[in-house]
């Protein structure tokens, strides 16, 4: 029997915790805590507890599949290449968009990079950590040696592990600063809570501008996928600048920061909205895609798979050796811990196959060769134990319109916002937790908090079923009634499970006018 | 012939495990003997991982292969027992020998007791134990407080009450735990407050302690506490291992330094346990603290003793699934089911996501209940009252009767 531990880094948020993968005779059977860990001390949250659960999930993939009519058929790997090569030979640059997944590793990030622009020759190449917000100063660590920490949205939820730091600084005596949108887990721990109506997150930042002191300040904020994140980070990176505080904008996925450092970062909602012809997507789920071409790497057989017109079975993060960028600029490893089944090959891997199939030799052989492509001086040997930090970059963000508080209405009487939930990601990440089972059994439904008063006046009580409708569309689901609500704000996590998808409610937005209905179940 | 109740003085006569071995290498004889005589199946022992700091377990199979996890890691704050448990079937198919510090030792028992693991199958190997440090802290107690970098250390020690760091260019330098701790530094807090020195549950208790003379550093001192321990050194001796009876005041000395341990442990605790605050106050400090809990289910899955397959924490209608913070029944879930039989083993504490201090109220509690009901966990294999049943079982017999008297132990 063999028995032993190999240490990874968490595949879902953009702290990067890492811990143990525990292997028995070859196969991943468990997690274990990394106590070596400088980002997390051994502890993680539930979802780097249960990230081990989606390794041998029986929803794998492990066969290439071209599209036959309306349905994805198995075929061979000669046949998938073939297929692909002899499409996407035939659409120039900017017709093709390129996906990067912004949990896989910068090898992967790296081998894309160069498909996208000398294969393709195009400047869409994105991912989902592409929201405009590009900001990392100071350290992960350092956030509970901070006097005054201004924390905006329920980094609780979005970031744990860093939330864990909050707490450490708020025990040494730190002010905790916090605005959200609601009685959330950070607004808890607030020391001073500034709550912010739904859209009206900007607005709020500059009202705590007032409560900010202290000599070491840190201003922190959670990255999502919506389209006012670089509006709420602009107010927040105002904050930190006028008050000379670090600003780290935490990005959502794993290898967010990788993946913007590595040029996956043209703009993610243009990209994907835009008009391209054909779509290359590397674990990225972006619903189903209408376009004339569609190829996609992946795991797991997501709706933008289902609406490919090949797909081909990626390895998963234990499958593979490589690295990831996390919040505070630390490349570190991610290690093989068991072999990926018959068929299935690395993302870089299958990049370069794509490549070669279209007559481009990417050059190189092994993820380290990759690794070493863009970051000369290090390997993964002088990486392994503490990761390496890179230096910190000016803080960007892209400038956009303002946003300004949800305007109710009489259909529409209630204030949506949204916001992540510790227990599932969104897109690619959302792909992973609904693949732990243990993540699904705790909650296997996008689900909507409302006040004990909304409940009270639509007659709704725990374990209902409410139809939730915006401008942009409908969608039933559980209600959790919660006394850290107030009236009239109700809240989606950013979540997709199964069929149902936050963005087929909001379409993007973070905070819209909502209203909401009982349904039977 | 060794009998039960014996001491000795221990070494390895292999060459290899002299070499790398903590103080003599008799550790590693016994654990080769064993695999090679076919008395077990595989060795669980810990090995070093990307460096000194990060212990890792591993089992081993070939003999050969077993020098590779010889020497002490200090900042080895694992758990083997839930090891056995969780991904060796309990031992209930395969014989193991495996290595045990006194919280593992306690651990191992709890989980017996309720017929997780099976003893029959163990050889287990204490080691004494004077506390383990969390690595990250170690790392910075040795750059904040040696002045050294902590890259540079090649080996940590704990003896003489110093913590004892050695560098690449061999120099060596102590400082003296009290001081290190009263600053935050040191031992994790549960160690600070741990009385189990020397695992006496265990077939064997090795240390260092009570090795004296030109011996120091160079052989063990074994404790025989079992007759399984005891048939072991007697067919390693001579062919393993060389034994000597401990010279002198080796024995006082021993015992000496175990009761100066006690009593550090006690002023510990009433240090530690003082910041808890009584009743209501204590009530306050612990859902205050508990608030923060974000639901990682770390301290279950890790606690030795959380074991079952439905964990009560799971029902939705004790606890709501989903919510974060979860209410404070998940906190209350876990005292009342464990607390009676927490072995301070600080799993549950140095593993929480939010650095909720969860060891020290479990052992508050289990002490007081200790003073209550008499029942003093991990000592020996008297049964605490929820180990009378195995619990699906149970749960059949509940759902077969429609029988509402859980644990129902009057009947027999
Ligand atoms: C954390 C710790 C604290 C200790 N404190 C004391 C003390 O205060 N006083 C005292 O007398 N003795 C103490 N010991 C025991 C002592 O250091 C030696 O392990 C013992 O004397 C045996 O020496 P050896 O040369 O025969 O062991 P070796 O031949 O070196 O074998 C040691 C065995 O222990 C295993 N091991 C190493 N680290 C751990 C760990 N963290 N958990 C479980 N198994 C482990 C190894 O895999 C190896 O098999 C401690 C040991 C540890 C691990
Ligand atoms: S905080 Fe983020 S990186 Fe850490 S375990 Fe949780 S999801 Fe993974
Ligand atoms: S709890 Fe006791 S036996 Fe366990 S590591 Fe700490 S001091 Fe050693
Ligand atoms: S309650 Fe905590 S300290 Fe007690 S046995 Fe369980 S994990 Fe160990
Ligand atoms: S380990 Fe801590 S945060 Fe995690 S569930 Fe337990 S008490 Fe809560």
């Amino acid at each position: 029997m063999e028995f032993k531990y190999v240490p990874t880094v968490c595949p879902f948020c953009g702290t990067g915790c890492s811990f143990n993968l525990v292997v028995k005779d070859g196969k991943v059977v468990g997690t274990a805590p990394f106590q070596r860990s400088v980002v997390c001390d051994g502890k993680t949250c539930q979802k780097g507890h249960f990230a081990y659960e989606l390794v041998n999930s029986p929803a794998r993939l492990t066969t290439p599949m071209i599209k036959k009519g309306d349905a994805l058929v198995e075929a061979s790997w000669d046949d998938a290449l073939a297929a692909i090569a002899a499409k996407l030979g035939s659409y120039k640059g900017n017709d093709i968009t390129v996906v990067a997944s912004a949990n896989s590793t910068n090898e992967d990030i790296i081998a894309l990079g160069k498909l996208a622009k000398e294969v393709f020759n195009t400047e869409n190449f994105t991912s989902a950590a592409a929201v405009g917000v590009d900001a990392s100063a100071g350290s992960i660590a350092g956030i509970a040696k901070a006097d005054c920490i201004v924390a905006v949205g329920n980094i609780v939820e979005s970031h744990p592990l860093v939330a864990r730091r909050i707490a450490n600084a708020k025990d040494k005596g730190a002010k905790v600063i916090v605005i959200d949108n609601y009685a959330s887990p950070m607004a808890k721990m607030a020391t001073d809570f500034v709550k912010a109506a739904p859209g009206a997150e900007a607005e709020a930042i500059a009202e705590a501008v007032a409560l900010v002191e202290g000599k070491n300040v840190v201003v922190l904020f959670g990255v999502g996928m919506t389209a006012s994140e670089a509006a709420i980070a602009k107010a927040a990176l105002s904050l930190a600048e006028s008050k000379n505080a670090a600003f780290c904008a935490l990005p959502a996925q794993s290898n967010g920061r990788g993946a913007l450092l590595l040029g996956a970062s043209a703009c993610f909602k243009t990209a994907c909205t835009g008009d391209s012809k054909a779509y290359y997507v590397v674990g990225e789920d972006l619903g189903p895609l209408n376009a004339e071409f569609v190829v996609v790497q992946d795991s797991f057989l997501t709706a933008t798979a289902q609406s490919a017109d090949v797909v081909l079975p990626a390895a998963v993060y234990a499958e593979v050796d490589g690295t990831v960028t996390n919040a505070e600029r630390r490349i570190q490893l991610v290690r093989k811990a068991q072999e990926p089944a018959e068929g299935i090959k690395a993302n870089w891997q299958i990049v370069a196959d794509v490549a070669a199939k279209l007559g481009a030799n990417l050059g190189f052989e092994s993820a380290e060769e990759i690794f070493k492509s863009v970051y000369s001086d290090l390997s993964y040997e002088a990486i392994s134990k503490d990761g390496f930090v890179l230096p910190e970059q000016k803080a960007e963000v892209a400038d956009v319109p303002a946003i300004a508080a949800v305007a109710t209405s009489a259909e529409f009487p209630l204030a949506l916002t949204t916001a992540a939930t510790i227990w599932h990601g969104f897109g690619g990440s959302g792909t992973l937790s609904e693949n732990c089972k243990s993540l699904v059994r705790e909650v296997p439904d996008i689900f909507v908090k409302i006040s004990k008063e909304d409940a009270k006046e639509n007659g709704i009580l725990a374990g209902d079923f409410v139809a939730v409708t915006t401008e942009k569309g409908s969608l039933t689901m559980p209600v959790m009634i919660t006394k850290d609500m107030e009236k009239g704000v109700i809240l989606v996590p950013t979540m997709c499970l199964g069929e149902k998808c936050i963005c087929m409610l909001t379409d993007g937005e973070k905070a819209l006018a909502a209203k909401i209905e009982k349904v039977e179940a | 012939m060794v009998a039960k109740g014996d001491m000795l003085w221990a070494w390895a006569k292999d060459e290899e495990a002299v070499k790398r071995g903590e103080c003599g290498g008799a550790v590693t004889a016994l654990l080769k003997f064993a695999l090679e005589s076919g008395a077990v199946d595989g060795v669980l022992a810990v090995k070093k991982g990307v460096d000194i700091y990060d212990a890792q377990p591993i089992l081993i199979t070939e003999p050969e292969k077993i020098a590779e996890c010889a020497g002490s890691l200090h900042c080895g704050t694992l758990l083997m027992p839930k090891l056995i448990k969780k991904y060796f079937n309990g031992a209930k198919d395969m014989k193991i020998a495996v290595t045990m510090k006194g919280c593992d030792a306690k651990a191992l028992y709890e989980l017996a007791k309720r017929q997780q693991v099976n003893l029959d199958n163990l050889i287990t190997i204490g080691l004494n134990c004077g506390g383990s440090v969390s690595p990250i802290d170690a790392r910075i107690m040795i750059q904040e407080k040696f002045e050294l970098n902590p890259d540079d250390i090649i080996k940590e020690e704990i003896d003489k009450g110093q913590f004892i760091v050695v560098t690449k260019d061999h120099e060596h330098k102590g400082i003296k735990i009290d001081e290190l701790e009263e600053e935050g530094y040191g031992r994790r807090l549960n160690c600070q407050r741990c009385k189990t020195k020397v695992p006496r549950q265990c077939d064997l208790a090795c240390g260092n302690w009570g090795v004296i003379g030109d011996k120091a550093g160079k052989a063990t001192f074994v404790e025989v506490c079992s007759d399984k321990g005891a048939d072991l050194v007697t067919k390693a001796a001579g062919k393993a291992i060389e034994t000597a009876q401990p010279a002198g005041p080796a024995l006082g000395i021993r015992s000496k330094v175990e009761g100066a341990m006690f009593k550090l442990g006690d002023k510990c605790r009433t240090e530690q346990f003082e910041k808890l605050g009584e009743g209501k106050e204590r009530l306050n400090f612990i859902m205050d603290q508990t608030s923060r809990c974000i639901k990682c289910y770390q301290c279950i899955d890790n606690c030795p003793i959380c074991y079952c397959v439905e964990c009560s924490t799971k029902k939705p209608y004790l606890v709501e699934s989903g919510v974060v913070n979860p209410p404070f029944m998940f906190h209350l879930i876990r005292y009342s089911h464990i607390a009676d039989s927490c072995v301070n083993c600080g799993q549950c504490q140095e593993l929480c996501a939010m650095d909720i201090p969860n060891a020290l109220y479990m052992h508050a509690l289990q002490l007081e209940m200790q003073d209550m009901f008499g029942y003093e966990p991990g000592v020996n294999l008297d049964l605490p009252i929820l180990s009378l049943v195995e619990e699906p079982a149970e749960r059949k017999r509940l759902n077969d009767t429609g029988d509402d008297q859980i644990f129902n132990i009057f009947t027999e």
